[in-house]
């Protein structure tokens, strides 16, 4: 009888704690918009920001959409490190698309709202840290002229 | 006829031998991947194509702004009273305790270790023709100097191949040779950086003023310092006297 109450009371112990685990990293994701896998939030402040499907619009929301990933579902350093690597292009196509500093600002938003909570920044700070403190990422070597087509297609990789 | 092909293919060869330039950016605190190769991106923007030049992050990790970085600096801005002694940070092992950042003589930041690694693996090992300009930014400046010592000073790495070009910086010294008038820019108007001064040797004296800030703290590398036309002129012309110097070549900033 003891035996059954103590299997009892552990099983519930790690129901709470299972269900416990996992709101809690839901709740650091958000609510996401399933189309992009980007916070509501952020994708209606990038759709709000530049106009939809041009070229800022596009390295936007690729920026938003692995940070998404890396945060959240990267599991190996080469997966990190190649949406690390995606965004370094991506943020290089948006400074091309503007004279001034307004494409660093835009990223710099989404990079602020991604750690809006300090949950977030927390959990931001310690998966980078994971991933990238003792090897770094790779800065890609791009000349202006491959850039350029690389940001009018999109493809960042 | 043998030896006329041969001495020519060595003339040729030592003709041809192109130095390389690798230009490393060591970022401060509470800095995510993305942004440090943001603004590593907008200072690589200041400099047309170049194909003997490398640019590359030497990531500066976040642990925790108030729980760990803001310590580590304090460690570190301590700890630059004493002499710098290489054999200390082969030993140290730093740990998190507040003991350690306010009263350990030897404290070394807590990411050096990993910084030289990561400047290991982007930094050819034959290193005759290659050559390493550190750009770094606030914390990244203690360090690119802890850095630039270990090399030089404990694996022996040629110090006229090396040189160190601080943003924003909280130390009391760059190190290396001044080659050039300036190997720092520092905002008199930078708060971050003004309070810093309280800490151990305190900080570089500041020697540009940044006219519009846009970030409150007036510290952003790319909205504030590069965001100031004069500064981002500073910061070109001297990634540029380092390309005269090392490539021979030299940017129109």
């Amino acid at each position: 009888m003891i035996k059954r109450l103590i299997i009892v009371l552990i099983m519930i112990l790690c129901m709470t704690t299972t269900a416990n685990a996992k709101p809690s990293l839901d709740r650091l994701i958000g609510s996401l918009d399933l189309n992009y896998n980007i916070r509501n939030d952020i994708l209606t402040y990038i759709n709000n920001s530049v106009p939809i499907l041009s070229s800022p619009w596009k390295a936007l929301i690729k920026i938003a959409q692995n940070q998404n990933f890396l945060y959240y579902s990267a599991k190996t350093y080469s997966e990190a490190s190649q949406v690390v690597t995606e965004n370094s292009v991506a943020q290089r196509c948006l400074n091309m698309s503007y004279n001034d500093d307004r494409g660093y600002t835009l990223f710099k938003h989404i990079e602020d709202m991604m750690g809006d909570t300090q949950e977030r920044r927390d959990h931001i700070f310690s998966v980078s840290t994971y991933f990238f403190s003792r090897n770094g990422f790779e800065h890609k070597k791009i000349k202006t002229s491959e850039l350029t087509n690389m940001c009018e297609s999109g493809n960042y990789g | 006829m043998r030896y006329t092909i041969l001495l020519a293919m060595i003339v040729c060869s030592v003709c041809f031998a192109q130095n390389q330039l690798f230009i490393f950016f060591i970022n401060g605190i509470n800095t995510t991947p993305d942004e440090a190769d943001a603004n590593l991106s907008k200072l690589e923007s200041l400099i047309q194509d170049n194909d003997n030049i490398t640019w590359n992050v030497l990531y500066n990790a976040t642990h925790g702004v108030i729980r760990s970085d803001i310590w580590d600096v304090i460690g570190q801005k301590k700890a630059e009273k004493r002499e710098y002694n290489v054999r200390l940070y082969k030993s140290h092992n730093p740990k998190s305790t507040l003991q350690d950042y306010l009263y350990d003589p030897t404290y070394v930041g807590k990411n050096l270790k990993d910084i030289v690694n990561q400047f290991h693996k982007r930094f050819p090992t034959d290193y005759t023709e290659a050559y390493a300009l550190i750009i770094s930014h606030s914390q990244g400046n203690q360090y690119a100097n802890q850095l630039w010592d270990y090399l030089v000073n404990g694996e022996g790495f040629p110090r006229n191949h090396i040189a160190l070009f601080g943003i924003a910086s909280p130390a009391d010294r760059i190190e290396g040779d001044t080659i050039f008038y300036t190997s720092y820019v520092t905002a008199n108007n930078d708060k971050i950086i003004n309070m810093s001064r309280v800490l151990g040797n305190g900080a570089l004296p500041a020697n540009v003023r940044i006219d519009k800030c846009h970030d409150i703290a007036c510290h952003n590398l790319v909205t504030d310092y590069l965001g100031d036309n004069s500064i981002r002129s500073i910061i070109c012309n001297q990634i540029g006297s380092y390309m005269k110097l090392w490539l021979n070549d030299r940017p129109l900033c």
